[in-house]
């Protein structure tokens, strides 16, 4: 058979979106709630309510440092920004030191006293997840993410060349007409966010390319980590071996904020803290301006500002423009809100293609009551995707309210209850007939999301009602986001479920 | 302020410009536009939709402007796109219910 040209980018559509197409729903739901991560942190941590300067976290979370790692190599504290109430600490101890029994990393509130009552890896989960998935070797999960995010740019391209009225129907969806509505479904979500499927895709692979193409760097350099140490040159500093106190901090973030027009400092790092050669770096908040590398300030130990070791180049600016595109965090609310938007119409799009790859092939079965194995997968996998994974993200918050707050592995147990939820309904939808394994799954997934807000008002005393009279944006945000996927789920549910009523009269 | 100005510019941009393509005039009016009107209405479309882009990049700066208008253009067409599937007649709805049984058919058995 010979394919014409538009015949054969349908078949690649086809192809190459099926083979990914349930991490892509993943990877999209998961990403989407990672421009909220540290909200759900927020709520995911109830016990953290203060949200101080970054000024002040910055000189209490180094006064924890000076009593729990006085003599470490370095220190670095992300301060917490607009939208985060906590500050995180991390050390690497000198090689020489003896190995401590201690973790070398730690949450504090605005006062500096490190949060320990609920383990909770909160929203750094799920936006971890997004690109390094879970309970497989980071590099690897990395390459399954990248072949994935390769494929969705071709099937992006493909699914273009395909649409043959991309302008005729642009606003069309027709509905109650099974297979037409599916495929109007698939292509209005397609055709309507597709700017933003095109950068969110291709900046996406862009944060990891030195990865998935890694033979210019060897090209050029012996091993990556030299090219790593060559574009991010460090001042050549040996510790003096004289003690010296800290310079205060106040100058120097006075200093920061005129050099960057007011911007605001997110990221400080000591090297050699505690020594006459210490040297402190402030580095621009990503919140400010859309490049992921912030602008960095060096400071001496007596508060005298160095040279800049390098200068960043253009194609460094360019890559760092791409990652801040796809990481949004330099949005403010109403953009972070559209970067949501779009991340849910991109894992609608891709469920909506998933279903209708099945609902195409149903007709053309030749015994519809017994399909053949690669159908009966594909439907299954999408039971259990699209309407398990939904299961698995609500039940992860809801752990995070129910495990015992002193449990052991607390943190991890709350990510193993996500996955456990999504395997249940995975072993559901092969036990079930298809129909009604969609209306069960569908409607766990709404039960549970509903039962969220209700679980932190029984667990916590920050309740929706109490939330919203407070003006506590971030709780009450989160517990009316979890009311509306509960809706949205409970409506698609009843939909399906008087579909197959319909079916079955006929 | 300037966001909602955007967005409402972007909703006139879009359900003009669906008002520009035949398909929408049939789904919307039951009739089609003379040719005139429907230039027309593509020209108001594409001009709302520029002034909605310029508006935002005033407002915010090139880069974040550009991002803000660009998702607001993307809700305006969601929007317009719910209006017109909502306010279709009915029987472009069920232009072909012989199919439509059949395929009910096929999948009950």
């Amino acid at each position: 058979v010979k394919f014409g040209f538009r015949q054969s980018m349908a078949w690649l559509h086809t192809w190459s979106g099926l083979v990914v197409g349930w991490v892509l729903y993943v990877i999209f739901l998961t990403g989407s709630a990672a421009y909220f991560q540290e909200e759900i942190t927020r709520w995911m941590q109830p016990e953290a309510t203060s949200a101080p300067s970054p000024e002040a976290a910055a000189q209490s979370a180094v006064r924890f440092l000076q009593k729990v790692a006085p003599d470490a190599d370095s220190w670095f504290i992300t301060l917490p920004g607009r939208r985060s109430a906590t500050t995180q600490v991390f050390w690497s101890p000198r090689e020489a030191a003896p190995p401590s029994p201690r973790e070398t990393a730690a949450v504090l509130d605005g006062e500096g006293r490190e949060i320990t009552a609920r383990a909770t890896q909160g929203g750094f989960f799920l936006y971890r997840f997004h690109f390094d998935l879970h309970y497989m070797p980071v590099m690897l999960a990395r390459y399954i993410v990248g072949a994935s995010a390769m494929f969705m740019l071709t099937a992006l391209l493909s699914g273009i060349i395909t649409h043959r009225k991309i302008f005729t129907e642009f606003f069309t969806l027709r509905l109650r007409k099974g297979q037409r509505s599916w495929l109007d479904a698939h292509n209005v979500m397609g055709v309507l966010a597709l700017p933003f499927f095109l950068m969110i895709t291709y900046t996406g692979l862009v944060t990891l390319q030195t990865q998935y193409m890694p033979l210019p760097i060897l090209a050029v350099f012996e091993k990556p980590d030299s090219f790593f140490a060559a574009s991010a040159p460090v001042e050549p500093v040996e510790r003096s071996g004289h003690a010296a106190a800290l310079t205060p901090l106040a100058p120097l973030f006075a200093k920061a904020s005129a050099a960057w027009n007011g911007g605001g400092v997110g990221f400080l790092s000591v090297r050699h803290p505690g020594d006459a050669n210490a040297r402190v770096q402030l580095t621009r908040s990503s919140a400010d301006a859309i490049p992921s590398r912030g602008e960095t300030l060096s400071f001496d130990m007596r508060g005298v500002q160095l040279p800049a070791v390098a200068k960043e180049g253009g194609a460094a600016r360019v890559e760092s423009v791409m990652i801040g595109l796809h990481a949004g965090r330099y949005a403010q609310s109403l953009l972070r809100w559209l970067y949501f938007a779009c991340g849910l119409m991109g894992a609608g799009m891709v469920g909506a293609g998933l279903v209708l790859w099945t609902v195409k092939r149903r007709q053309r079965l030749s015994d519809p009551a017994r399909p053949h194995i690669g159908f009966q997968l594909v439907e299954r996998l999408n039971i259990a995707t699209i309407a398990g994974f939904p299961v698995g993200l609500a039940s992860y918050f809801l752990s995070n309210r129910l495990l015992p707050l002193q449990m052991a592995e607390r943190g991890s147990w709350e990510i193993n209850c996500l996955f456990i939820a999504w395997g249940a309904v995975f072993v559901w939808a092969i036990g079930r007939p298809a129909r009604a394994a969609w209306v069960e799954a569908l409607g766990a997934a709404a039960v549970l999301f509903a039962l969220v807000p209700v679980v932190n008002a029984v667990t916590t005393p920050r309740n929706l009602v109490v939330s919203l009279l407070a003006g506590d944006t971030v709780f009450a945000a989160f517990d009316l986001a979890m009311l509306c996927a509960a809706a949205l789920i409970g409506w698609t549910t009843w939909k399906v479920h008087r579909h197959n009523q319909k079916a079955r009269a006929v | 302020m300037i966001d909602l100005f955007a967005l409402a510019l972007s909703l006139l941009g879009f359900a003009a410009l669906s008002l520009g393509l035949r398909r929408h005039q049939h789904d919307l009016l039951g009739r089609t536009l003379p040719l005139a009107r429907t230039v027309a209405a593509r020209s108001v479309g594409y001009g709302a939709i520029a002034a909605a882009l310029a508006l935002s990049v005033a407002g915010h700066g090139l880069g974040y402007g550009l991002m803000t208008g660009a998702g607001l253009l993307t809700v305006a067409a969601v929007l317009v796109m719910v209006g017109v599937t909502v306010s279709t007649k009915g029987p472009a709805r069920c232009r072909q219910p012989a199919r439509h049984s059949a395929e009910a058919r096929a999948r009950q058995a």
